[in-house]
């Protein structure tokens, strides 16, 4: 019985430790600088490209005026029928209701910030402040997101996490590989939570695929890029060569059962991330959704960054000399420095 | 090595360590049910709706998940807007110059609105594709003056795969065709349109 407890605590202290170290390692934050400066990038440009539309969209007299936007999405939730209508559906959005004045000021405002975000001004504030940005604009029309949607707002929103203000895009570029970095668990909690989080998206596009026939059949690419909307090339040379299309669509899926599983693997993982990368390039091809599959490249770049444990720091001198020139409080909670 | 300046304490750890395994349940409640109409899923959804929607970690919107299906509701569909003695307008049309850039964020917007409208039209919620109409049509009316026009939504069918039967041009299917009228008092109606077999008959008044 002794024996039995004690192999229980020995396996206990096992999972605890593994998992300790999986989320409460410090590491290091110049990779998570370098992610923020594509997210921002991609941010901005996702924004920017309301531009156009804004005011056909969100004015009062626009396309989603408030009729739409209730009917479409509060009365999809039920809300309308089984709460009060004025229950909080989780949506919030600084978009609604305003003039067309008003929406372009707030656009700009929103651009500054993004701006802000993308360069490492204004640490976390910044980063708040830009996955609030991002969050109106989907809260306010939640029915013309797509994938990328859920992936950017996760990203930005993981990011707040972790100081990325320590390193702004100008000490970037000055910096080598070789210097030391600024270490801290609020880094590996923000990249832990970015690899789960992607993981479980891949998980889900992997086993919904499974139901599906076309997939089954290793014919789905060839009706992804069949549609009339959306034709980047011409495929048609595919019909001639079925085994093509099938090793296409199969390569797809096991690449994304990949990212759920071998790229948990460290010796596997560069691997598997640029096979994903591959991957995505060719759905983008098929799909004309570049946009999207940018989107998971970019996210998919959170795998490359040094696991804790594999940097080494030789002192701090680094850190201070960062923190002097950012606006991140001077030894926030929780960062830390290793001398190795 | 030396031991770090500052360490995270047992308590706060295990605090960190609860909120990350509650919002990763969410995460996967938000991904997973999205689809599954068991009642559990369900139940799970509407209580943990309000923060997993607030975070984005909801694709309410999405079906399964793109790019998941290549099924039927992946197909593309379009808004056809007919006023007299104007060229129809094709919302997104096949060029993207117009409607959004083909490979960008913009054409997909305008794609997922259609196919959302195309999905209402399936299930027949009249009142949903009704707001869409009187929205586009009391819009662009407006802009061309014009006080009656003709909103369609068709779906665009991909080409086969089979060779045989290609025959240049894929299926296109009318889901929805309704009338769309600024009245006398300047508000929008919108009339659906539907085969004669449905439509109520004509009374003496």
């Amino acid at each position: 019985m002794n024996s039995l407890m004690s192999r229980f605590r020995e396996l206990g202290d096992y999972l605890g430790n593994n998992w300790n170290q999986f989320w409460f390692q410090p590491t290091g934050v110049r990779d998570l600088c370098k992610l923020r400066i594509a997210v921002g990038a991609l941010a901005l440009i996702w924004q920017l490209s309301f531009t156009v539309d804004l005011v056909l969209w969100f004015a009062p007299d626009g396309w989603i005026d408030l009729g739409l936007y209730h009917s479409w999405v509060v009365e999809d939730l039920g809300a309308g029928v089984e709460n009060t209508p004025s229950s909080f559906v989780g949506r919030l959005s600084y978009l609604f209701n305003q003039s067309p004045a008003v929406l372009r000021t707030l656009h700009f405002f929103g651009t500054a910030v993004l701006v802000a975000f993308t360069v490492g001004l204004g640490g976390r504030v910044s980063a708040v402040l830009a996955w609030f940005v991002l969050l109106s604009y989907v809260h306010r029309a939640p029915f013309l997101g797509g994938a990328v949607e859920p992936v950017l707002t996760m990203l930005v929103g993981y990011l707040c996490i972790a100081p990325i203000g320590v390193y702004n895009a100008l000490k970037l570029r000055k910096r080598t590989e070789d210097q030391p970095d600024s270490r801290t668990y609020f880094a590996t909690i923000a990249r832990r939570l970015i690899q789960v989080h992607l993981t479980v998206i891949y998980l889900v596009m992997f086993t919904t695929k499974l139901v599906s026939p076309a997939w089954w059949n290793g014919e789905a690419l060839w009706w992804i890029s069949a549609q009339q909307l959306i034709q980047t090339i011409d495929l048609t040379f595919v019909r001639a060569h079925p085994q093509w299309l099938n090793l296409w669509t199969f390569g797809v899926l096991i690449s994304e059962f990949s990212m759920c599983t071998l790229v948990w693997n460290r010796t596997l993982r560069p691997f598997v991330v640029a096979v994903s990368m591959i991957s995505w390039m060719s759905v983008a091809l098929a799909s004309g959704q570049a946009a999207l599959s940018l989107t998971m490249i970019i996210a998919n770049l959170s795998f490359l960054a040094p696991e804790a444990g594999e940097e080494t720091v030789t002192n701090n001198t680094d850190v201070d000399r960062a923190r002097s020139a950012s606006s991140e409080p001077h030894h926030a909670m929780g960062e830390t420095s290793h001398v190795t | 090595m030396n031991k770090p300046r500052v360490e995270i304490s047992e308590t706060m750890r295990g605090i960190v360590s609860l909120v990350i395994f509650v919002h990763l349940f969410c995460v996967a409640v938000g991904l997973f049910a999205n689809e599954s109409t068991s009642v559990l899923a369900v139940q799970l959804r509407r209580v943990l709706g309000p923060y997993i929607r607030l975070l984005n970690l909801d694709p309410q919107f999405l079906s399964g998940f793109h790019l998941t299906h290549a099924m039927e509701y992946e197909d593309h569909h379009q808004l056809v807007i007919e006023v007299a003695s104007e060229e129809p307008i094709y919302i997104p049309n096949q060029d993207g110059s117009l409607w959004g850039e083909r490979l960008g964020f913009r054409q997909p917007r305008y794609l997922n609105l259609t196919r959302q409208f195309g999905l209402f039209a399936e299930e027949g919620n009249d009142q949903a594709m009704a707001e869409l109409a009187r929205a586009i049509g009391g819009s662009l009316m407006t802009k061309m003056g014009a006080r009656q026009m003709v909103l369609r939504c068709q779906r665009l069918g991909p080409h086969p795969l089979d060779p045989v039967m290609d025959q240049g041009s894929p299926p296109i299917d009318t889901l929805y065709r309704a009338d769309v009228i600024i009245d006398d008092a300047g508000v929008v109606r919108v009339h659906k349109q539907v085969d004669a077999d449905e439509a109520a008959p004509v009374r003496d008044s």
